[in-house]
């Protein structure tokens, strides 16, 4: 199946993404969620201090607030 | 290419996004916002209790830039790792289109579809009762849009040698809205109702304005990440020329 959609190889070789790589992007996730999500759903009560502090940008970026 | 110089392209490149997004909010989304918590005071002011808050107002726009930027960077981070995995299956001529058109699907799925079922809404409006039930939908259609999103790549791929060149498009299309419209339709609406004085003229602008945001986000990243990508490429052949593509670039 892959290689239905793989072009010729000397068009673009494959770049290898290394392991740390995938563990960054989760990192950034959980960032993320820290930042424009957590409600005090998931962690203590003290980080809405992250909450509040980032309140404009998570109406801004149009996620869930109350 | 390898993976540092493309990760360290999409950091800046996001960043640079992140930047634009800052003085955007700054300018355009927070003099709404102003409007929108006006409306909201007065309304708290009329039932006798005047909420406390944490934070000054200054404080919480400088926050807001900062949000802009962080998550301008994170998502040019995720974006960058994604782009390096899938990019030698892109059968685009170069990295300008190819990021181009992964910034557009990426636009789609985090963006456009989430801003269609459930829209920004200004401070006042959430209701502080349902957060907890908003967040979890809002995270779950995100969710199933990026899945939508990897399967109908995966489908474009499986169809391309099944089918003719000129039908290939045009079934992936009519895939495309079918699956989106079915997911905006079976996914539950926002529980909250629209009150407290929050006319609809507010909501509108700040909807409007926040999806403004987002789009140039992923316009900033989309074509920064990718103009720079292709100056590194264009540097990388020019250094070792391979014997392949010496004869073609004569």
């Amino acid at each position: 199946m892959a290689a239905a959609f793989t072009v010729p190889a000397h068009t673009t070789a494959p770049i290898r993404v290394p392991a740390l790589a995938w563990a960054l992007v989760l990192l950034g996730t959980l960032a993320l969620y820290v930042m424009l999500q957590e409600n005090g759903a998931l962690l203590h009560h003290s980080w809405m201090v992250a909450h509040e502090l980032f309140h404009d940008g998570r109406h801004a970026l149009g996620v869930p607030c109350h | 290419m390898s993976y540092k110089p493309l990760l360290l392209r999409a950091l800046v490149a996001g960043l640079m996004a992140g930047l634009l997004v800052a003085i955007y909010v700054f300018a355009v989304i927070e003099p709404t916002i102003d409007r929108a918590i006006a409306v909201e005071h007065a309304a708290e002011h009329d039932h006798g209790h005047d909420a406390k808050e944490m934070f000054a107002r200054t404080t919480q726009k400088g926050g807001g830039a900062a949000a802009s930027i962080i998550y301008g960077v994170i998502v040019g981070a995720i974006f960058g790792t994604v782009y390096a995995a899938v990019r030698h299956r892109l059968s685009l001529a170069n990295e300008v289109t190819r990021v181009a058109w992964l910034a557009a699907v990426g636009f789609g799925a985090v963006a456009l579809v989430p801003a269609i079922k459930y829209p920004a809404n200004p401070p006042g409006v959430g209701d502080p009762n349902t957060i907890g039930q908003r967040t979890t939908q809002y995270l779950a259609l995100l969710a199933l849009s990026i899945l939508l999103a990897v399967v109908l790549t995966h489908l474009s791929g499986w169809l391309r040698h099944r089918v003719a060149p000129s039908a290939h498009g045009a079934l992936l299309v009519v895939a495309t809205v079918a699956a989106y419209a079915t997911l905006l339709a079976i996914t539950p609406g926002s529980p909250d109702t629209i009150g407290r004085g929050v006319s609809a003229q507010l909501l509108w602008d700040f909807r409007v304005r926040s999806f403004g945001g987002l789009a140039l986000l992923w316009l900033g990243l989309g074509t920064g990440f990718g103009w720079l990508l292709e100056r590194h490429s264009e540097r990388t052949l020019e250094a070792t020329p391979s014997p392949e593509l010496a004869g073609t670039r004569a």
